[in-house]
């Protein structure tokens, strides 16, 4: 099922809504909405639901305008922040929902309702479930439940909307992953809206960044790394450092002398910053270097906390643990691996 | 460290350390006050009829005059409740979900204002409002007599009373809880297919059940024990449209205390049995 999101605009007023975003969603492909509270990434994805209504724009599935089709014959599959279960249903009741409200001749038979129950259970593997209560649910199980009632309907979309947001952390991994295997099983179109930038990193076959009502960039989770379309998609998706400097003859010079010059795209001169994530880094020892405060082992690397001389700028690196770890007090020069260059108003030097 | 140096050493818990500070002089004071202002009147009341022996207290809850009364006000108020709770709920669902802003949020406020006039009104002054406007010659009773139709000094008048005292209390039973439930199941609900209707029957609904049964109690209790606006509009015909209440009144007036008790004492078990079925009715939808 392909997805078309044509300039949708929503005016809100106060600044808040969306301004035009556009992307379409290959049929199978699994796509993930971030950016800060705010950005419209949950009113997007009501829109796309048909529980919201644009003020301009089109969403199409497949060529066809869903228009002003009302939610409930949209056939698109949709999960809940917290949920939403009927608290006064069982876990079956639950699921056969969809199937149960459909029109007499539609409606498939009881026994039918009851196999189709029990086979999405199985599959999302709470098959002990069946006659509990949603109030008896852990965050997990509820979840599972949630999405078992979406997929009742045989819906030709999924969305997401923060699915993991309410699971404690343990959890919160292991869904994700069994959550993109069994999209991956099904082939199910999916939109899903989190904050957790790593979530959707992780996750998703592409991940679109919004920001303030606007798409500043929809790619996949490489590309977005290799060649953000701005500062602020570069620091929203990880942790970044980010170092002042000029680009001059194609060579940028930091303005810290402890940071090593590297060449930048020709025939741009400026002022500039460029962008690193923590562990793209490489030391190496030198007089005027920055100097080691601290190092402390963490996982795969060593969290090493520098001050660079002139500024006194504090900023902290990772560097692979096999490496061996400066001492504390000792001078290092910084090598930036693979930089990115921004103009001072955010936008990329390529 | 050797595990005897480990000491597993507990708070120091007081024997019959109360829970709430201040426990005590708190269920006294409440208990003295439900006994003084509850309990004592109802003993009072369960007691006195009794003076003449149970022979005479059978032979007054016999008669036909008093059978009809008390009938009439337990089934009066029965359909007042329910009139009630219908009008209420889709009043409760006006005020909970009707705009939060633009020109007709300023009816929905004025709405919120009305309900709970006649919470304040003098029962009196309704009955005589509600007497003038569906009598032979008010407003809404002149047109309706041309029909055929008579509301006040019958039945149905006795309804219009009880519907318009006993409504406000079906009404702000329902709407916090209404307006309390979660946008988001209604709209599980719709994207899983669900028309409108169906969204009320099989998710709104059964979410309200226990604040409509709230709601019926409380609309039914308020409509059984009504008396200044019902005596107004009734009629008041002897074993026709008479309510009990009145009938205690007349029994009082007579100076026949005893006989007034009596009644008293069956519509207060009447309407302890009610409330009492009710609230299982409410606890068994927990």
């Amino acid at each position: 099922m392909n997805l078309e999101i044509d300039s949708i605009s929503l005016d809100y007023g106060a600044g808040r809504g969306l301004d035009a975003v556009g992307f379409t969603v290959a049929p199978g492909e699994f796509v993930a909405l971030v950016g800060p509270s705010g950005a419209g990434k949950t009113t997007l994805l009501r829109i796309i639901g048909g529980l919201a209504r644009a003020s301009a724009g089109h969403v199409r599935r497949d060529g066809v305008d869903l228009g002003s089709l009302p939610a409930r014959r949209r056939n698109i599959g949709f999960v809940f922040q917290d949920y939403a279960l009927f608290p006064h249903l069982s876990v079956a009741g639950n699921v056969a929902f969809g199937l149960k409200v459909r029109p007499r001749r539609l409606r498939p038979s009881r026994a039918e309702r009851r196999a189709r129950v029990a086979e999405l259970l199985a599959l999302v593997q709470v098959a002990e479930l069946a006659e509990a209560r949603p109030a008896t649910l852990s965050g997990g199980q509820s979840q599972r439940v949630a999405l078992a009632r979406a997929l009742a309907t045989d819906p030709s979309l999924l969305l997401l909307d923060e699915p993991f947001g309410a699971l404690d952390p343990l959890v919160r991994r292991d869904i994700r992953v069994w959550l993109r295997a069994l999209q991956q099983r099904l082939g199910l179109t999916t939109v899903m809206v989190t904050h957790d930038r790593q979530e959707a990193m992780e996750i998703a076959d592409r991940v679109a960044v919004l920001r303030g009502g606007k798409l500043l960039q929809i790619d996949t989770p490489a590309v977005l790394e290799a060649a953000p379309a701005d500062a602020f998609v570069m620091r929203f998706l990880g942790e970044t450092l980010e170092f002042p400097g000029r680009v001059e003859a194609g060579v940028f010079t930091p303005v810290s002398s402890a940071i090593a010059p590297f060449a930048a795209p020709p025939g741009r001169a400026g002022e500039a910053v460029a962008l690193i994530r923590p562990w793209q880094v490489r030391l190496s020892p030198a007089p005027d270097g920055a100097q080691i405060d601290e190092t402390h082992p963490a996982g795969a690397f060593h969290r090493i906390s520098l001050t660079l001389p002139g500024t006194g700028a504090a900023f902290e690196i990772l560097s692979p643990a096999e490496l061996p770890t400066p001492a504390r007090g000792q001078r290092m020069r910084i090598e930036l691996l693979t930089p990115r260059l921004f103009t001072p108003k955010g936008e990329p030097i390529r | 460290m050797s595990k005897e140096n480990i000491v597993f050493r507990s708070l120091p818990i007081t024997p019959h350390r109360p829970l709430l500070p201040g426990f005590a002089p708190a269920l006294g004071t409440t208990l003295l006050w439900t006994g003084l202002l509850v309990a004592l009147p109802l003993s009072a009341l369960a007691l006195r009829p009794w003076e003449h022996g149970p022979g005479a207290m059978l032979h007054v809850l016999t008669g036909d005059r008093v059978r009809a009364a008390l009938a009439l006000s337990f089934g009066a108020a029965a359909l007042a409740a329910t009139i009630a709770l219908g009008l209420g709920l889709v009043l409760a669902w006006a005020l909970a979900r009707g705009p939060r802003s633009g020109p007709l949020a300023a009816v929905r406020r004025g709405l919120d204002l009305l309900i709970d006039l006649p919470f304040a009104l003098p029962t009196a002054v309704s009955g005589i409002a509600l007497a003038t406007l569906y009598g032979p010659r008010g407003w809404f009773g002149a047109p309706l007599h041309e029909l055929g139709i008579d509301i006040a000094y019958t039945r149905a008048g006795i309804e219009v009373a009880l519907v318009f005292v006993s409504l406000p209390f079906a009404v702000r039973a329902v709407e916090p809880v209404l307006a309390a439930l979660p946008a988001a199941r209604e709209e599980a609900a719709e994207s899983l297919g669900a028309t409108h209707l169906q969204v009320l029957a099989r998710i709104v609904l059964p979410a309200l059940r226990p604040a409509l049964l709230a709601a019926y109690a409380l609309a039914f209790a308020r409509a059984l024990g009504e008396y200044g606006s019902v005596i107004f509009i009734a009629g008041n015909m002897p074993g026709r449209s008479e309510i009990a209440p009145l009938l205690i009144v007349i029994r009082l007036q007579e100076f026949d205390e005893a006989s007034a008790a009596a009644i008293g004492l069956l519509m207060l078990l009447g309407a302890a049995l009610c409330l009492a079925a009710l609230s299982a009715a409410r606890r068994a939808l927990r």
